[in-house]
This record gives structure tokens, C-alpha cells and sequence, in this order.
């Protein structure tokens, strides 16, 4: 996505990345990939619980966040989600952009 | 005083397949993670990493093979042992990540599937600034959930 970040925000959108890492491993992540949209740390999965999208067991030390990608329109509503099944296999960003110009 | 000339021993055939196999494997499973997943249609199906893991592993069952059927000694045994190990091990462990592995994840809830109003949160950033999804109203929001390094 951060390849893409130009055309994404040209479309008047902001990029959110969550998971259970703390800030401290957000901010690792920020500057080895170079990241300019905010990561944030979701440490008691409360943000993960409310869109469903805990992996039980899934990490070495307890629940995770399984890979999921939700797209939101200007009211907050929900167009668009990607819930792979291969954590290996991500939405492309292409896609992302395609439905982001259908979203008014 | 000549030196008695004999036969010259046979030299033993060096068995290349014991290092060429475990590289090739090791090489394709590595650079896998460290190379490939850069690109989304070599990281979403492995076109280049598997072939070359599993070429790996053959070379390394060849040239294993040869070490045994041709008694090699006690040291060329152990050496093949070791590249059974270095070429099987690594192209297997990748087969079983790429094939079992990384779609272990549970299935999607029916709650999420469903989701209309995406859920109001406050969580800190990567500089423990506190973002809340509803600051982003009026623009369109990109929201991705992934697993972490945990």
C-alpha cells in the first residue's frame, strides 16, 4: 500500500494499518519500510474484536489479528473487505485503488 | 630408487550434488522471505522459490544416493547425511509453509462479513499518538489488519 500511498490519498483517503505490536515494534516497522500512514497498536484486541478479525492462537504469544483489509467510505460505512485465507496472499493495491474510484 | 609405478588409484569422483542440492535449496527458501515477497505475483503463488526448493531437494536425493550405492566410507556417508538434511529439510519446510501452513487461519466471522458501520477506535500510533477512526470522516479509509511480528 505504501507504494501506492500517492494515488490512494490523491483519491481523498488516509491508509490505517492495526495490529497487536506495540508501538515500539510500530515504529520498527515505520522506519525499516520507510511508512508514511500511522500504524497502530491494538494490544487488547479491542479494535480487532469489534471487526472481528481475532486469529486465536494465531502468534507465538496468544491471539492476533488475522490479515484483513476493510475499505470505508466518507460516512464510515463499510464498501468494500478482503478476508484472505493465506496470510501469504494480500490484496493487490491495484485492486484497492480500482475500488476506492467507485467509491463516491 | 624409482618409485614403483602402478595403476594410478582411481581419484574419487567428487560428488558436486552434495553442496549443489542443499544451495539450491537453501537459496530458494531464503531468498523466498528475504527477495521475493517483495513482488505480489512471486509472493502470492512461490513460481520461482518452489520450483527451485524442490530442484534442491532432488539434486541433494541424487547425489545422496550415489554417496550410498558407491560405499562411500564413513566420511562420505556422514557428508551426505549432513546435505540430506541441509537440502531436504528446508525445501519441505517451505513446501509445508507455502501449502498448509500460512492458510491456517480461521474462518472469516460471519459478524465481519456482515459489518455495515465500521466500529469507532482510539488506538495509539507508531509515535503513541492516539488516532480515532471517526478523525477520518469525510475522507474514504484504507483499514488493514495484520498479523505483527508479535
Amino acid at each position: 500500500l505504501q507504494s501506492r500511498l500517492t494515488e490512494i490519498r490523491s483519491l481523498d483517503a488516509e491508509v490505517l494499518a492495526v495490529s497487536v505490536d506495540p508501538p515500539e515494534s510500530s515504529r520498527e516497522i515505520v522506519e525499516a519500510h520507510g511508512l508514511e500512514f500511522p500504524v497502530l497498536s491494538d494490544q487488547s484486541l479491542a479494535a480487532i474484536d469489534a471487526f472481528g478479525v481475532r486469529h486465536p492462537g494465531g502468534g507465538l504469544e496468544g491471539d492476533i489479528a488475522r490479515p484483513a483489509l476493510f475499505i470505508l467510505d466518507r460516512d464510515g460505512r463499510v464498501v468494500w473487505r478482503d478476508l484472505t485465507d493465506d496470510w501469504r496472499v494480500r490484496v493487490r493495491p491495484g485492486r484497492v485503488l480500482e475500488v476506492l474510484a467507485a467509491t463516491p | 630408487m624409482a618409485t614403483p609405478v602402478g595403476p594410478p588409484a582411481p581419484a574419487p569422483r567428487r560428488n558436486h550434488a552434495l553442496w549443489i542440492g542443499p544451495l539450491l535449496a537453501l537459496t530458494g527458501t531464503i531468498s523466498y522471505f528475504t527477495v521475493f515477497v517483495r513482488w505480489p505475483a512471486l509472493r502470492d503463488v512461490p513460481w520461482v522459490n518452489l520450483p527451485l526448493a524442490a530442484l534442491g531437494a532432488i539434486v541433494t536425493l541424487v547425489g545422496a544416493r550415489q554417496a550410498f550405492r558407491r560405499g562411500a566410507g564413513r566420511g562420505g556417508r556422514a557428508l551426505a547425511a549432513v546435505s540430506l538434511v541441509l537440502g531436504v529439510l528446508p525445501a519441505g519446510m517451505f513446501a509445508a509453509y507455502v501449502f498448509v501452513l500460512s492458510s491456517l487461519l480461521p474462518e472469516p466471522s460471519a459478524a465481519t462479513l456482515a459489518l455495515a458501520e465500521a466500529p469507532e477506535f482510539a488506538l495509539p500510533d507508531h509515535r503513541g499518538d492516539i488516532v480515532r477512526l471517526s478523525e477520518l470522516r469525510g475522507r474514504k479509509v484504507v483499514l488493514t489488519f495484520y498479523r505483527g511480528h508479535w
